[in-house]
């Protein structure tokens, strides 16, 4: 075998971690079926979490990952710190099967986390007020056992039912507990060394005495961990299975090696190591022991740690010592399917990377060479050929992921806004420690590893006016690129309540009084009852004097902010913060940033935004507002013909239909051109030539089709949607189409999440639920969706619909619906998730319904196939070539042809569209067998299958496909994207809420900045001459707070924080840009707040904002 | 050099480098070193053992000799203390030594590890 020790800064908490625990990641795409999530076992043991209990009584979740790439696509979030423990945690185990996380603390509480939207909440509580000295789940994951210091054994259901429990009246305590490899039988042993073996049903069977008044420490069969298959020929296997071995370690160091518990002659290891933490691996194969050496330094405080691994023969393979010598090994846990070591001791994780085998040569050198190496970038240096250098490079890359600053980049971490989507999920702590001055100190860290990393320090200057300066952070001495951890000893509970993360309230901006009035009580509470001494957050420790990075100015009134970089490395001109003045407080706070956008690289990317790349590279579609005008700049004008005759002409044969069809009033008509462009436009250049002739031929067929479908009534009548079916048909059914749809699913590659939703809410909902820019460019359909004229909108008239089979489809499914209850209104204090539901409508309700059932469990598939693998690496519309893309098309022509010829009647239509999306989402997860024949073939077993599964899905989320609500809903979003061209539509129109006021008066601003060719918009401040900016280095962005929703009934104003907010304050905000929260800001503490952040925010002015917010007074 | 004496002198029993069955196959370095190294610890090479067991359109396949005119003998001595390393603890349940490598060498054998395959 092979170990070596990863030496990565990433894998340190700021205080003792006392327990570790880790589980395989189930991808979030990934949407279980019939109850259990399916997936190939080498790519779920590539990604997992890391779960770790410290003694601040915050337990982390944190990404791991073994792919050598450094950049591989990390999920949304790779940090969670849950808070919710008073005590120390020192237990943490992952439930694997059904992704439910234990955390036990010393007091005794027990929480079982669920995680649900995004986020970890709180599904079972169990608190016995006794100590728990272990907890442990069953193999398969149904059933848990605890045990309890006082004797109290409990065993009970992963759903928080309690089966038996008992009180072991032995004549020492119970310390640990484990379950048999069948789960049939659970094993204890006590301090004085006994075994005790009860049935499941809680029957004593019996009693042993393993080593008389040596206390057992753990005890652990070599079974995998949990049964992640679920195996029907449990006998089958049975025969070559090797022996089960059950290890039990002692106090003395001593380890024992038991076939049964009645194993006469056990194999006894001497490991000759103290404070044993063990675990077997996976596999059975090796048992790790980390200890601290029996016979080492006799010296108080200073600890030789060893790992030592022994076969389940008993023995030794290998032993390596790890560089930790100041504390004791605190906890072990295996990890990617026994590729990974985590091994804490104190503070410090220590990852080591296993080998079964003997190690090649060239990972030997390898290693050799990096551990010669400083950096990474030293590797790029070597005459190496490229693939030795990646794959030397893939040395480097931690099996921790999160977006934490590297060593010695601090000061550019902090002046630069994160990467992409990147969130930075910190906590911001007032410390009022500066007792020359009793200024208030208020210190940014970044949460991280179920600790806390400081970032940033603020310390107000003025007692009148709310003013601050921020400090450098490296200043503190550039030897030393981490900032320097210590521990404070003052007494404050940072723990928040257990509500925490929990997850259906909506957190409430409140008025400040009660506010107030409710962290009083709080304090009360805590002086009153606690007495456990929480450590303090560790501290940013700085130079006396240390320089300032930049400051917060302000008005006496404290209602208009500047932030100015003072540092040379940031800008001088940060930003600035007004707050709308209110004298009554009546109403909630309105804020206003003109935040500098500080990244270099964003700011070209800006300037260019309307080369196709740049849409590509952006997020999503929302975030793509900003640019949209682009585009359509380009297309307007004939500039663009010389460039590329090819799309023009495209753009003009399908104007054309669109103009002759209806008489629509100029702009929208214009817009018709453009909305083809726009899809043109993200093409692909190779994608642009060849295919380019079908995508003519077929869009004229499509136009005569078109104009045969101009004569019929209007949809009401069966007879019409009969014909229109068949059109769709025909449509559906061309092979030059699906060879279109190729094209464009490869063009947008960048947007192939929603291409793939689009795709399949198209022919749900006739494309309602997808996102308007998708239902335009994707969709193929020439001059739909986003580029209908808004005035055609409201009723689907023929004439507006006329248009294609897509159109044609909606309308059936329409009048199908009306048939139908009503779905359920989306209640308008919704209307900031609208854009989520309106863009990823389909998935979020698969996701609803795969979070609705509890008891759904992830199984295996015990052998991998190799195509399964390969559709789940690219994603759907990113499929390579395509053939997802016209498999979805074909199968869909399969379904509809399917159907019985009269299919006129329209509550059959719409049900068949309906069908047929939901069958292609579904098909996202049962691709691979089918990927092959269906191709020609038009009527498969595989597509019946698939539509009795389709037909077996809950009706609600049905109902909400096709609702005929969502579909006038979108309406406001096609005006938003044709309100580009003038903005004067969005003056007049009436705005419904504070919120959509705010935004088009953003939008409107940006587009104005950008007409006075790129001059920065400059909102509330004074705009600086045209003239000297005519390149201006940094672009300014205006945004505005989210304007929070009055509750009626609680009488409260409501924002959601995604359980990131626990207490009500009026300072929680959250801001929005371009449609997206981009941060948040709220009270988890009497003295600490939680941030998030993400582009355009760095944290030097995200914590800027923030303490102008915190310290706010309205005069 | 005199490899054919010192073939000569060795004892039968050990078997020799000649022969479609010999124990011991010849690695000869850059700089003219040569190694006799036993077959079985040279066929943890890869591209070894492709070149001494292929269908014979190489001629290493029937002279049990392979002359590598980029390895140099410090190089391919370490190599050759990998094979037996690799084959002693291959299967073994006695404990792993750690394998040293100088990192002066380590980026040619590196490049000599990646042709080998090992």
């Amino acid at each position: 075998m092979h170990f070596h020790l990863e030496k990565d800064c990433r894998a340190e908490s700021d205080c003792p971690i006392l327990s570790l625990s880790w589980m395989g990641r189930v991808p979030n795409e990934l949407i279980e079926q019939e109850g259990s999530w399916r997936l190939n076992r080498s790519s779920y043991y590539q990604e997992g979490w890391l779960a770790t209990g410290n003694a601040r009584a915050i337990a982390g979740v944190t990404f791991t990952s073994s792919h050598s790439r450094k950049h591989t696509d990390l999920p949304v979030r790779t940090n969670y710190n849950l808070r919710g423990h008073r005590s120390q945690i020192v237990l943490v185990r992952w439930n694997e099967p059904y992704q439910k996380l234990a955390t036990c603390d010393s007091s005794g509480i027990i929480f079982v986390w669920i995680k649900y939207e995004g986020r970890w909440s709180i599904e079972l509580i169990n608190d016995r007020s006794t100590p728990v000295t272990h907890f442990s789940w069953s193999h398969d994951g149904r059933m848990a056992l605890i045990c309890y210091q006082d004797g109290f054994v409990l065993v009970g259901s992963v759903a928080g039912q309690r089966y038996w429990s008992s009180n072991l009246r032995l004549s020492s305590n119970i310390v640990c507990g484990t379950w048999t490899p069948d789960d049939q039988q659970v094993f204890f042993g006590s301090l004085t060394g006994q075994l005790v073996v009860m049935d499941v049903h809680g029957a004593m069977v019996s009693n042993v005495t393993l080593l008389e008044g040596v206390p057992v420490l753990e005890m652990s069969w070599n079974c995998e961990k949990f049964k992640m298959e679920e195996r029907d020929d449990t006998t089958a296997g049975s025969g070559k299975r090797r022996q089960l071995v059950l290890a039990v370690s002692f106090e003395n160091g001593l380890i024992h090696l038991m076939n049964s518990y009645d194993d006469v002659l056990p194999v006894v290891v001497r490991t000759g190591l103290l404070g044993i933490k063990m675990e077997w691996c996976n596999s059975g194969e090796l048992l790790a022991v980390a200890g601290q050496r029996l016979d080492g330094d006799s010296t108080p405080g200073v600890f030789t740690n060893l790992v030592h691994f022994y076969t389940s023969q008993g023995e030794r393979r290998y032993i390596s010592r790890l560089p930790c010598r100041t504390c004791g090994v605190t906890a072990l846990t295996w990890g990617h399917n026994g590729r990974r070591l985590f091994i804490a001791t104190g503070a410090m994780v220590h990852v080591a990377w296993i080998g079964r085998r003997v190690a090649p040569l060239q990972l030997l050198c390898r290693l050799s060479i990096k551990d010669a190496l400083a950096t990474e970038e030293a590797t790029a240096l070597l005459p190496l050929p490229r693939r030795v250098k990646l794959q030397l490079a893939g040395l480097f890359s931690p099996t921790l992921r999160s977006h934490i600053p590297d060593t010695g980049c601090l000061r550019q971490f902090i002046a630069q806004p994160p990467d992409g989507s990147t969130r930075l999920h910190c906590t911001m702590i007032r410390n009022e420690d500066d007792f020359v001055t009793s200024s208030a100190m208020y210190t940014l860290y970044l949460e991280h590893f179920g600790g806390l990393i400081p970032l940033l320090k603020g310390k107000r200057t003025s007692k009148i006016r709310p003013e601050f300066i921020i400090f450098d952070p490296s200043v503190s001495g550039d030897a030393e690129p981490r900032p320097i951890l210590t521990v404070a000893p003052q007494r404050e509970a940072t723990a928040a309540p257990p509500s925490d993360s929990s997850d259906t309230e909506e957190e409430r901006c409140h008025t400040p009084r009660t506010a107030r009035r409710r962290w009083r009580r709080r304090a009360e509470r805590e002086t009153a009852g606690e007495d456990e001494p929480a450590a303090e957050p560790p501290e940013l420790r700085y130079q006396p004097g240390s320089a300032t990075l930049a400051q917060v100015t302000s008005n006496i009134w404290g209602t208009k902010f500047r932030v100015l970089g003072v540092a040379p490395n940031v800008a001088p001109d940060l930003g600035q913060i007004s707050y709308k003045t209110s004298l009554l407080h009546l109403q909630p706070r309105q804020m206003t940033l003109v935040m500098t956008e500080l990244s270099r690289r964003r700011c070209a990317a800006g300037s260019s935004a309307g080369l196709p790349g740049t849409r590509r590279g952006s997020r999503d579609d929302d975030r793509d507002e900003r640019f949209r005008h682009r585009p359509s700049q380009a297309s307007v004008g004939g500039s663009e013909a010389g460039a590329r005759p090819c799309r023009t002409g495209v753009s003009l044969s399908l104007s054309r239909p669109a103009a002759a069809e209806s008489p629509p009033p100029p702009p929208p008509s214009r817009d018709r051109g453009r909305a083809p462009v726009i899809a043109a436009d993200t093409d692909d250049e190779a994608a642009a030539a060849p295919e380019l002739d079908h995508l003519r031929e077929s869009l004229l067929r499509m136009k005569h089709e078109m104009d045969a479908k101009m004569r019929p009534e209007p949809p009401p009548d069966p007879v019409s949607s009969k014909v229109r079916v068949l059109n769709g048909l025909n449509a559906l059914a061309s092979p030059r189409r699906a060879a279109r749809s190729q094209s464009v699913n490869r063009a947008d590659r960048a947007r192939c999440h929603v291409v793939s939703h689009g795709r399949t809410g198209d022919a749900a909902a006739g494309g309602d639920l997808a996102g308007r820019r998708t239902s335009s460019a994707p969709a193929g359909e020439p001059a739909l969706g986003g580029a209908v004229p808004p005035t055609s909108r409201p009723e689907p008239t023929p004439a507006a619909g006329g248009g294609s089979q897509m159109e044609a489809i909606k309308f059936i499914d329409d009048d199908g619906e009306d048939e139908r209850p009503v779905a359920p209104r989306i209640p308008p204090n919704r209307s900031q998730s609208l854009n989520f539901i309106s863009g990823h409508g389909v998935t979020l309700d698969m996701v609803a319904e795969t979070a609705s059932a509890p008891r759904s469990r992830v199984v295996l598939i015990p052998r991998p196939s190799r195509r399964l693998k390969r559709v789940k690496s690219h994603s759907l519309g990113a499929a390579p070539s395509g053939r997802l893309g016209d498999w979805l098309t074909d199968s869909g022509a399969v379904r509809q042809k399917k159907q019985p010829p009269p299919t006129g009647t329209p509550a059959g239509a719409g049900r068949a569209a309906v069908l047929h999306a939901e069958a292609a989402v579904r098909a996202k997860l049962r691709v691979p067998e089918e990927l092959r024949g269906c191709h020609s073939s038009p009527v498969t077993p595989v597509a019946r299958r698939k539509e009795r599964k389709a037909t077996g899905t809950p009706p609600i989320s049905r109902r909400l496909l096709s609702s005929p609500l969502l579909c006038r809903r979108r309406m406001p979003s096609s005006t938003e994207s044709s309100e580009d061209e003038s903005a004067e539509v969005t003056r007049s129109q009436p705005f419904t809420s504070l919120e959509s006021l705010q935004r088009s008066q953003v939008r409107n601003k940006l587009r104005r900045g950008i007409r006075d060719s790129s001059q920065a918009p400059e909102g509330a401040a004074a705009p600086s001459p045209p003239t000297q900016r005519r390149q201006p280095p940094c672009r300014q962005l205006i945004m505005h707070n989210i304007a929070p929703l009055w509750n009626e009934s609680s009488q409260v104003y409501q924002l959601d924080f995604g359980g990131r907010v626990t207490q009500e304050s009026a300072k929680n905000f959250q801001i929005q840009y371009c449609g997206d929260q981009v941060m948040q800001f709220g009270r988890i503490d009497g003295n600490a707040y939680t941030l998030d952040f993400q582009y355009p925010f760095s944290a030097v002015q995200a914590f800027a904002v923030a303490l102008a917010n915190v310290t706010q007074r309205f005069k | 050099m005199s490899e054919g004496a010192e073939k000569m002198d060795e004892d039968p029993q050990y078997g020799g480098c000649e022969g479609p069955d010999a124990t011991y196959v010849k690695l000869r370095s850059s700089d003219n070193h040569e190694f006799i190294v036993k077959r079985e610890h040279a066929l943890t090479s890869g591209t070894i053992r492709n070149m001494l067991s292929g269908p014979g359109q190489f001629k290493e396949n029937e002279t049990n000799e392979v002359t590598f005119k980029e390895i140099p003998s410090h190089v391919l001595q370490m190599v050759c203390m990998y094979f037996t390393y690799k084959v002693r603890y291959t299967n073994s349940s006695t404990e792993i030594p750690d394998f040293q490598i100088d990192p002066k060498v380590a980026l040619e054998l590196l490049m000599a590890a990646n042709f080998l395959y090992c």
